[in-house]
Parts: C-alpha cells; sequence; structure tokens
C-alpha cells in the first residue's frame, strides 16, 4: 500500500512482504460491478479515468478504469464518486438482454502518456495525448457512422475522442478516422436474434490500445444469462439452480519497484525469451528480473495476474453442484494456458466447456475428436465421462483451454472422482486455478506459469449431481441469417460500392501475417486471392504493409437482398511467433475437420471470433520467402459469414503486434 | 459547451488584450467562416483538400491569441455511406480579415479516407 508514496522503503522491504503475501490466507474472489440494462435499454456514462489499484498486495499503483455509471439526467461528465473500497480495476459487466439498445456516452479523463512506443511513429505524436476509443469485442452489431439525423456511432473504432486537459492537436497528424473532443456518444443496438452468451469491452485507438488495455481499460458485456443455452432440461435446471455463476476478467499489471503501473509493458519483464522459468509458479504474480540497466532493470518489481484485480483469490464454492465460470481474457499481450490443478490427484481436473467466444458449443454437432481441430488448438477436447444418451452426449470437457488475448470459455467446473466422474465433495477437496506457462515460439513471448486462485469444492447440497449439463444455444448456422435480418436497416443504409465484386466460387482470400520489410519497426498484414485451383489470382497480391486505415485492404457486398455471404479466408502466417486473428462484428468457424472441408464449416459445432495462428517452422522475412520455401507454414483455413455491412477491422488480437502495425481494413457493403 | 476549460482560458486571453487581432472579425469562427478557410486552404494546395467536403456544424472554443480549437461534423457529396457525418477537429486563426485553417481537414490525415 505503500509503493508509490515511498518507493525506498517499498524496494527495502520487498522480500520480506514477498514471504508474508504468500502465507497470508487468500482474499475471496468479488464479483464485478454490474450495471443491468432496464426497459430493452442501458444508458451508460463511462469515464476512462486513472484510479488507485487497491487489490494488489505491497503496492498501489495508479491504473486506468471504466468508471460506469447510469447517465446521470443533469448532463454531467462524471460519475458519482465510489467509496475508497470500490475495485473499479478489478472491472464491470453490463448485463444486457438480445433487442436491447446500448447508449455508452464515452469520457476521456485519462491522463496524457508521452511514453507510448508508438508516440514516436511519422504523425502520430498526438498518442501522447492517450485519445481513446471503445469497441465492443464479440458483438454482431453495426459498426455504423454518424448521420445527420442520428450523430451518434455504432460499434466502430474509426473514432477517438480527446480529454481537451491533454492539449490540442498537433497540425498533420496521422489520424485513423474522426476525432471528438471529451466525449462521444455510442448507441449500439444489440439485434434481437443475437446470442446469448459472453463478450467484452475495449479500447481501440490503433498504436496505444496496448497501453490503455494494459492499464487496465476493460469491462465485459454479458447478453441474456446462463439459462438461455445450458439445462433446458428439467433435471439438469434443478442442478444449475443451485450453481453460483462467476464471472472473472483475467488481467495483467506490470509494476515496477517504484509502484508505478508500465504501461508499455515489457513481455520478458518475468523471463526472459526462452529464459529459464521459476521454480515454482507464483501466487498471483511474478517476480520482475534485471534484463539490463537503467529502466530494463525490474528487479523488485511484480507482473500481477490477477482475477477481478485481485491476485490469487480463493475461489469457495458454496454447492456441491459446482460453478459457472465465465471467463474473459482481458489482457492486452498474455495468453493463458488454464487448468484446474488437483493436488491430492496430482493431475489436471476436468471441466466441460460450455461455450467459446460467447457462442454456447453446439452440441448436436460438436465432436470431441474434432473439436481440437475446430478450434486450432484452443481446446483439447476429449468426451465428457459417465454422460448419459440423450442430452449432452457430445458435450466436450478439456483439462486445459488455451487463452490468446481476447478469448472467452464458459466452463462448468465440479468437483470429480480419479474417473473424472462428477462426485459430491468431500470437505478439503481443493484445487489450483492456474495458467500453465507458455511459449510462442524462437522469436515469441515466454508467458509465466502463475497460480491464478485457490478453489474450495463445498460439501454442501444434494448428491444427486448430473454428469453433464446439456448445451443447447442457437443453431449456429441460423445465426448469420437472423443477425443480417434483424440489421437489414442499419444495412441498407450502408450503400452498395459499384468497387465491391464478390469473391468467385471456389476462391479465397489469403490473408498474410508478416514483417512489414519497409520498415522493419512495423508488422504487418498482405493479402492476395486464390482461385479454385489453389493459384494466385494475377494482380490481387498486396506485401506485407503495416496498417493504413484509408485503404480498406477487402470489399466484400453482402448477397441479393442483403443476405449473408460466407467467404472461406485462408491465414497464413510466416512468421517464427505465434498470433491469433480476430475480425470483428461476426463470428466464424475454423475449417479444421477435413469432413467439411469442401463444405460448410458452420456446422462443426463451434464457432468463434479469435483463433490461434501456428508459428512457421524456419525463418521468412518475406512472402518471397516463403513462395522459395524458406519456412514451413501452418495455415489455418476459417469460414466467415458476412452479415453486417460498414466498415471494420481484422487484426492480430495481441495488442502489441496490432499496434505495430497487424491490421487491416475491410468493406462490408450492400448488394447493388 | 465541450471545452469549459478552453472557454476559461480564453476569457481570461480576452480580459488581457491578447485577443486584439480577432476583434476585426466575428467573435467565435461558424460554419461559414470555416468552410470560407477551408475553401482558402484548398486553393492554396489542392493535393491535400477535398473536393467534396461540407461542413455541416461548428463548435469552437478559444485557445490563446484569438485562436479556436473546433469541433465540426463534414458531409462529403461522394460516399457510399449514406449521409456519412464527419467528426473531426480543426484550429482556427484570426487573419486580417477572414479565419485562416490551422489544422485539420488534411487529406490524408485518415480523417476522411
Amino acid at each position: 500500500m505503500f509503493g508509490s508514496a515511498f518507493p525506498w522503503a517499498a524496494a527495502l522491504f520487498a522480500p520480506l512482504l514477498a514471504m508474508a503475501t504468500t502465507a497470508v490466507r487468500a482474499d475471496p474472489l468479488p464479483e464485478p460491478r454490474v450495471v443491468a440494462s432496464t426497459g430493452g435499454v442501458l444508458d451508460i456514462l463511462m469515464v476512462a479515468r486513472p484510479a488507485p489499484i487497491r487489490t494488489f498486495p505491497f503496492f498501489e499503483p495508479t491504473g486506468w478504469v471504466y468508471d460506469i455509471c447510469p447517465r446521470p439526467a443533469d448532463g454531467s461528465l462524471s460519475c458519482p464518486p465510489k467509496g475508497v473500497a470500490a475495485n473499479l480495476y478489478g472491472g464491470t459487466r453490463l448485463a444486457l438482454q438480445p433487442g436491447d439498445l446500448l447508449k455508452v456516452r464515452l469520457v476521456n479523463a485519462l491522463p496524457r502518456n508521452p511514453d507510448a512506443e508508438h508516440v514516436q511513429d511519422p504523425g502520430h505524436g498526438y498518442l501522447a495525448l492517450n485519445p481513446t476509443n471503445i469497441h465492443t469485442h464479440g458483438l454482431e452489431v453495426s459498426p455504423r457512422f454518424p448521420t445527420v439525423d442520428n450523430p451518434t456511432y455504432g460499434d466502430t473504432v474509426f473514432v477517438m475522442t480527446l480529454n481537451p486537459k491533454n492539449g490540442p492537436l498537433p497540425p498533420d497528424a496521422a489520424l485513423h478516422g474522426d476525432v471528438r473532443i471529451r466525449y462521444t456518444d455510442y448507441r449500439i443496438a444489440i439485434p434481437k436474434s443475437h446470442p446469448s452468451g459472453l463478450f467484452w469491452l475495449h479500447p481501440h485507438v490503433h498504436g496505444i490500445a496496448m497501453n490503455q488495455i494494459a492499464s487496465g481499460l476493460a469491462a465485459i458485456i454479458t447478453i441474456g444469462d446462463v439459462e438461455d443455452y445450458v439445462c433446458k432440461d428439467a433435471a439438469c435446471a434443478v442442478a444449475l439452480g443451485r450453481m453460483s455463476i462467476r464471472h472473472m476478467l483475467l488481467k495483467d499489471a506490470q509494476v515496477t519497484k517504484g509502484g508505478k503501473l508500465k504501461n508499455q509493458q515489457d513481455l520478458e519483464f518475468c523471463q526472459k525469451r526462452n529464459g529459464p522459468a521459476p521454480e515454482a509458479p507464483g501466487r498471483g504474480f511474478c517476480k520482475g528480473i534485471n534484463l539490463g540497466a537503467g529502466d530494463a532493470n525490474y528487479i523488485g518489481g511484480r507482473w500481477y495476474f490477477s482475477l477481478n484485480g485481485v491476485p490469487y483469490p480463493a475461489i469457495a464454492m458454496k454447492n456441491a453442484a459446482g460453478e459457472i465460470w465465465r471467463i474473459t481474457n482481458t489482457s492486452a499481450n498474455a495468453t493463458y494456458n488454464l487448468q484446474l490443478w488437483n493436488p491430492k490427484q496430482k493431475r489436471n481436473m476436468l471441466f466441460q466447456v460450455l461455450s467459446l467466444d460467447g457462442i454456447a458449443v453446439d452440441a448436436a454437432n460438436a465432436e470431441p475428436s474434432a473439436a481440437a481441430a475446430s478450434t486450432a488448438g484452443r481446446v483439447q477436447a476429449e468426451p465428457c465421462p459417465g454422460s448419459p444418451s440423450g442430452i449432452g452426449h457430445k458435450a466436450l470437457c478439456a483439462r486445459s483451454i488455451l487463452m490468446m488475448p481476447s478469448s472467452r470459455v464458459e466452463l462448468w467446473v465440479v468437483d470429480r472422482d480419479a474417473n473424472d466422474k462428477v462426485v459430491k465433495a468431500k470437505a478439503g477437496d481443493r484445487a489450483v486455478f492456474r495458467t500453465a506457462g507458455i511459449n510462442t515460439g524462437p522469436l515469441g513471448d515466454t508467458w509465466p506459469a502463475i497460480d491464478l486462485g485457490a478453489v474450495g469444492f463445498s460439501a454442501a447440497g444434494s448428491a444427486n449431481l448430473p454428469q453433464v449439463l446439456d448445451v443447447a444455444g442457437s443453431p449456429h448456422a441460423e445465426i448469420p441469417a437472423r443477425v443480417a435480418a434483424d440489421l437489414a436497416s442499419a444495412n441498407a443504409k450502408i450503400g452498395a460500392n459499384a468497387d465491391c465484386k464478390p469473391l468467385p466460387a471456389g476462391h479465397l482470400r489469403r490473408i498474410f501475417y508478416g514483417l512489414d520489410v519497409t520498415n522493419t519497426k512495423f508488422a504487418g498484414l498482405g493479402y492476395e486471392e486464390i482461385d479454385s485451383e489453389g493459384r494466385p489470382v494475377p494482380g490481387t497480391f498486396r506485401d506485407v504493409r503495416a496498417f493504413d486505415p484509408s485503404i480498406p485492404t477487402v470489399c466484400v457486398p453482402l448477397a441479393p437482398g442483403n443476405k449473408p455471404v460466407t467467404e472461406r479466408w485462408q491465414l497464413v502466417n510466416i512468421t517464427p511467433l505465434d498470433h491469433n486473428f480476430h475480425i470483428h462484428q461476426m463470428k466464424f468457424a475454423v475449417v479444421g475437420d477435413p469432413k467439411v472441408e469442401n463444405g460448410s464449416a458452420a456446422t462443426n459445432g463451434i464457432l468463434v471470433d479469435n483463433v490461434p495462428l501456428p508459428r512457421a517452422d524456419g525463418i521468412c522475412i518475406t512472402v518471397a520467402d516463403w513462395r522459395r520455401h524458406k519456412c514451413t507454414v501452418h495455415p489455418v483455413k476459417v469460414d466467415l459469414p458476412f452479415a453486417i455491412a460498414g466498415d471494420f477491422v481484422y487484426h492480430c488480437h495481441i495488442m502489441f503486434h496490432e499496434d505495430g502495425g497487424m491490421m487491416a481494413r475491410i468493406r462490408v457493403r450492400a448488394s447493388r | 459547451m465541450h471545452l469549459a476549460r478552453f472557454a476559461v482560458a480564453g476569457m481570461a486571453a480576452l480580459a488581457s488584450g491578447a485577443e486584439a487581432d480577432a476583434a476585426l472579425l466575428p467573435g467565435v469562427p461558424d460554419v461559414p467562416a470555416i468552410q470560407a478557410a477551408y475553401a482558402d486552404a484548398k486553393g492554396e494546395n489542392a493535393d491535400r483538400h477535398l473536393d467534396d467536403l461540407t461542413v455541416h456544424s461548428a463548435d469552437c472554443s478559444p485557445i490563446d491569441a484569438g485562436r479556436f480549437y473546433c469541433q465540426i461534423s463534414y458531409l462529403r457529396a461522394r460516399d457510399d455511406a449514406a449521409e456519412h457525418l464527419y467528426f473531426t477537429v480543426v484550429t482556427m486563426e484570426p487573419g486580417p480579415d477572414r479565419w485562416i485553417l490551422k489544422s485539420g481537414l488534411c487529406r490524408g490525415d485518415g480523417a476522411a479516407p
């Protein structure tokens, strides 16, 4: 608590306090604050501002938080004061229902941030003013721009809000879209047909998105309720009624020995790339190491990995029926490999996967044997033991979940015996919720192993427990058409574009992840169209370049009648480090199952909005190197059902990479 | 008023007489003034300015020495997104007989792709 006020004292007492904090009892895991819609509307003021983080042991750094409240009737641009104990850093949940209208007045009250890396880029000095915006990640909503009749924004990243206290915009700023002063109004209509599930919200100003997320700016969004897709069966519903539903934001923050939150993250803060791992996982944090003189000496600092802002909390269950965990990776860069370690059984426990990225697993079609391929390795699925015939017979279980940045997952966590069968817990049954260490390539990052929370199972309640939970969400194949119908008016207003040509039948689009060789400081994305014979279509190749907001790389017309159109894309990572692919305004299916290679992948049972892209073997600097077979790539194919018109982006969701240029603009237009 | 703090600073500048040059012009730049200043800027460098830009609204607050910082919205005639209303900020400075656009609304700044 005294770290920021007395940094010398913090350094002096660091070793002693580190010992003490590992011995004390863990704080309970709090739920995020909830702001819920009423009468079909959620009308909120969202102030992005600095605030002390009081939930970290030892340090009390200043983070950046969303202070959210119902919009004041008097037009005030600040929320009522919160108590000292308020855990704004831990996050807020916006609870919405399908068909709701989300109205947000976003106020920028952030300080200047001159230390952000990309402030130094030509034309981007204005990023030191710390402009901000929001993106409702995973929501299938319109990215519309303002009009004279409705001067508010949809879910677009092509606008940013300045805090006027931070100074005026300099001349010749290389802007990425609209500029607003002090606040911006958003009106985001949630389609009536929107699937129920877990989504989130974060800033998305290119160049400083990482800094703002790493400082703490994130909120989660829920559409509908878990009951909308879990336990439609009456007996199952009884069990579900006994379960607690937890929402967990995975958040990380690097704090230097002086108690300052470092938002220009150093991904080797605790462990050199490919260097030796600590002997044992840290409980909620890892210790900084010395990477060299000056600013790179992190001795005495900590990299916190918290749940809802609390490092290594106690997760005490209240009923033998277990809990539903709704988990969002809100870290800017960190990849987690989530596991539930059972110290008695000395192995990772099984849990049931209910949804990924806000879309319920389609139990009717999800085959565990295909699930790993259908998620490009995110879920190493296996059958759930003891499943009765009938409901849930294709339920997915797993012992680990790969969570790259922006991923969400919903799990049923319950005590299990040595045969993985659900059992009523005995007093004292415990587990450790952890992320296993993971490396993303020879030139990638090394993510530390961290114990995230202490789980205590409960012996309370009935021993009559289901072996699996029935999952039945929106039929995946029907989602795009329903969303397009709900957004017909918004799509029509976007209009057609004569330059926007449909992808010929049998063709696919190939997206390259690589380096921008015109400026080695930047990464970027490339593009080419591939014909039905697998050959590049002449004249379509665009070499890998850093993000240019003024040039849409791809233009997609909707099908006649503004019906959805599905395109197949091949994602080719030619770099020696892992990335992930995320596209706004839609869910997509990974074509991982050979059975659907020539058909629709939407029947795989799993839809996602981000997917890992494995690194190449060997070294390719350019696409030409790849064509000369200097490296071996592991392409990922996806089926993208475009249903929403507008301009939006696709990008790597490791924000260090996105800010570094791995993003492209896409244009979807109404049919002609 | 978006920029209350700038307004306070501007009032202080006025009180000290720093706004003398602006006395020849209307007190605050408005939509016609900004449209005219844009036309002047386009005349000096057509490559960096769009032909089809119409200023729709303006909300200006003083910075210092007669300069104003303005939140404006504008429309473009050639746009496949019907009625798309753009927002950006411009800096206006008083000239001898008309307002001068000092920053903002340049082609290639991303505000008007």
